[in-house]
């Protein structure tokens, strides 16, 4: 409880998470005893070819949180131009960076936020920029390697 | 969290004290100014850590803290803050003119407003539970006389140990003339503890300490005498059938005896499954009642709908209903009037039943008769639609024959048979008055 008033708030933000949770989405700490950590687990969007995937994702809040963004990683791989390609996973783009991150964003808008990104990708942000050359130029192949990511790496519980 | 509090002190120069000082003391002072009460305990509150037990509305948030605002200031850009948030939000920002946290309008520190009164008001209306309710203060006060309660009278609070030597402090339900943070060795027990605690030590804590039970004599250590109360042979105890009316009380020993012989207490079984039975029964009644106003409640309902839709069916069911209720009087038990009732409200909600079917089946039958009407409309529509588009064709083609020809084999190929087809072909040459002519002959084919 190192500042009270972020750790209210952000047992308060869990609280409404977890008692009404966003479309696709659950989320739970990974460790009781600390609320800087979640798992999050998402349900890839219908209209996205993650759709049948349950992809795992680990949030993290900064101590200085509000006045600092949270990170967001992807625990399970996936083909999208925003999210980097190696065991970090790591998404960075809007409003998770520092640079545009306000105080008054709420966790549920970062993750319905990460929801829309997987349904329709940022390609003038991405990380990985030979997938965004192919999701702009070739569409039907990256659908089909989503297609294919998502039941290697995603079917599973 | 007295030390969580005493780290926001930094950031709480002086949390709500203008305000509360202002308006909350004279009407809290009547609670008693006692001796002790005066002695303040000067603790400034974090009031982002407080239960609130009044919902409060969403827009009286600070969207950084999400928490009821605490001294709010507001920004030239019309967004709102807790000061400590909004300076804390200043600090994390490198740049030298300091944005809104909201909407990034350029402002500095220097030009926070003040918010409308009102504002404030309501935020210190909002009821909060005492911070000290986890370990036993059950105020509940206004959020803006809350640094007064803690100050002045919650008991609980922590106050400044009354010896000028020490430094330590003590809640306030237990302060004294003398210090009282000594340490002592508990006689019985070895535990050595702090003076101030020695009560609660005697009361509850102390597993060597006797006392002596007072039916029979013998000493228990504290924790296990409330046990042995419950079992102790020689403490008086009434009867098991008391609650249904035997008056006897006697030892806990010679009870046993007593209740063989108690005609009461043997009865007590078959009471309670009686007494079990009937609770079971009143409440099936009250379900069965209750479907039945509601099925009443409907039924008269469908009765004045009818009777203003269908006279003559509104006369059957006045006619219908109208013994019954001659009938109910005779009944003599409340269950038979009701059971009476519900088999008419059921026949006549058949009745009401069979006609609103009777009316379906009329309804449906006009739909599909207009249904059918509709299609043969549509297909007269379509054959219309058909023969316009061949006339259409027909002076297409008409037209290309009488344009001058670029290449003439093709067209009079393709013109061909609708020429022929026409009862007075025109010459190749002809100009457009033939052509009208020929579409009117058309017409009248078809």
């Amino acid at each position: 409880m190192g500042s009270s008033g972020g750790g209210k708030r952000i047992a308060r933000e869990l609280g409404e998470c977890t008692n009404d949770p966003p479309e696709g989405i659950r989320v739970q700490l990974v460790d009781d005893a600390d609320v800087y950590r979640w798992d999050i687990t998402m349900d890839g969007p219908e209209q996205s070819p993650y759709a049948g995937g349950h992809f795992k994702l680990q949030l993290r809040l900064p101590t200085e949180y509000p006045f600092k963004p949270p990170t967001i990683n992807f625990a399970t791989k996936i083909y999208h131009p925003n999210v980097s390609n190696d065991d970090k996973g790591s998404m960075c783009l809007g409003m998770l960076r520092s640079d545009q991150w306000k105080p008054p964003n709420k966790i549920v808008a970062v993750l319905n936020m990460v929801r829309n990104i997987l349904i329709e990708p940022n390609i003038d942000d991405a990380v990985e920029t030979g997938v965004a050359e192919q999701y702009k130029n070739a569409r039907d192949e990256f659908v089909k390697t989503a297609r294919e990511w998502t039941a290697k790496y995603a079917s599973g519980k | 969290m007295d030390r969580v509090v005493s780290n926001q002190g930094s950031l709480h120069p002086n949390p709500g004290a203008e305000h509360v000082d202002a308006e909350a003391v004279p009407s809290i002072s009547p609670e008693g100014a006692s001796a002790t009460a005066t002695r303040r305990a000067n603790v400034p509150l974090d009031l982002r850590i407080l239960d609130y037990v009044t919902p409060f509305d969403r827009n009286l948030v600070c969207p950084i803290c999400h928490c009821p605002f605490i001294q709010p200031v507001r920004l030239d850009c019309d967004h709102t803050f807790c000061r400590d948030c909004l300076s804390r939000a200043f600090t994390t920002q490198t740049a030298d003119t300091k944005k809104c946290p909201s909407c990034r309008a350029s402002s500095s520190f220097g030009q926070t407003q003040t918010v409308p009164r009102f504002i404030i008001h309501m935020i210190d209306e909002l009821v909060v539970k005492c911070p000290k309710h986890d370990v036993g203060c059950a105020s509940q006060v206004r959020r803006g006389d809350l640094q007064v309660h803690v100050d002045l009278y919650c008991s609980y609070s922590e106050v400044p140990c009354p010896a000028v030597d020490c430094s330590l402090t003590i809640p306030r339900k237990d302060l004294g003339e003398r210090c009282l943070h000594s340490k002592v060795i508990c006689d019985s027990c070895d535990v050595e503890m702090l003076e101030k605690d020695v009560n609660e030590h005697n009361r509850k804590l102390c597993t060597k300490q006797t006392s002596t039970c007072p039916d029979c004599q013998e000493s228990f250590t504290k924790s296990a005498l409330s046990d042995h109360e419950r079992r102790c042979p020689q403490t008086t105890i009434r009867c098991l059938g008391s609650n249904i009316g035997c008056r006897h009380s006697t030892k806990r020993v010679d009870m046993a005896q007593h209740q063989n012989s108690c005609a009461l207490a043997s009865l007590l079984p078959a009471m309670k499954a009686m007494s079990d039975r009937m609770d079971q029964q009143g409440a099936a009644l009250d379900l069965l009642q209750r479907k039945n106003d509601i099925l009443e409640g409907s039924v008269s309902n469908m009765q004045s709908l009818l009777a203003n839709a269908a006279l003559p069916l509104a006369d059957a069911s006045a006619a219908a209903t109208s013994p019954h209720s001659t009938e109910a009087a005779p009944f003599d038990s409340a269950t038979h009037h009701l059971l009476s009732l519900h088999e008419s409200l059921r026949e006549e909600l058949d009745r009401v039943a069979s006609s609103i079917s009777e009316v379906d089946a009329r309804a449906s039958m006009m739909i599909i008769n207009e249904n059918l009407r509709l299609k043969e409309d549509l297909a007269h529509t379509n054959a219309v639609i058909g023969s316009m588009r061949m006339q259409l064709q027909w002076l297409t083609s008409a037209r290309l024959q009488t344009q001058p020809k670029p290449a003439p084999g093709a067209v009079t190929s393709g013109a061909g048979p609708s020429v022929r087809s026409g009862p007075s072909s025109p010459p190749p040459g002809a100009s457009q008055p033939p052509i009208r002519r020929l579409s009117d002959s058309e017409r009248t084919k078809l």
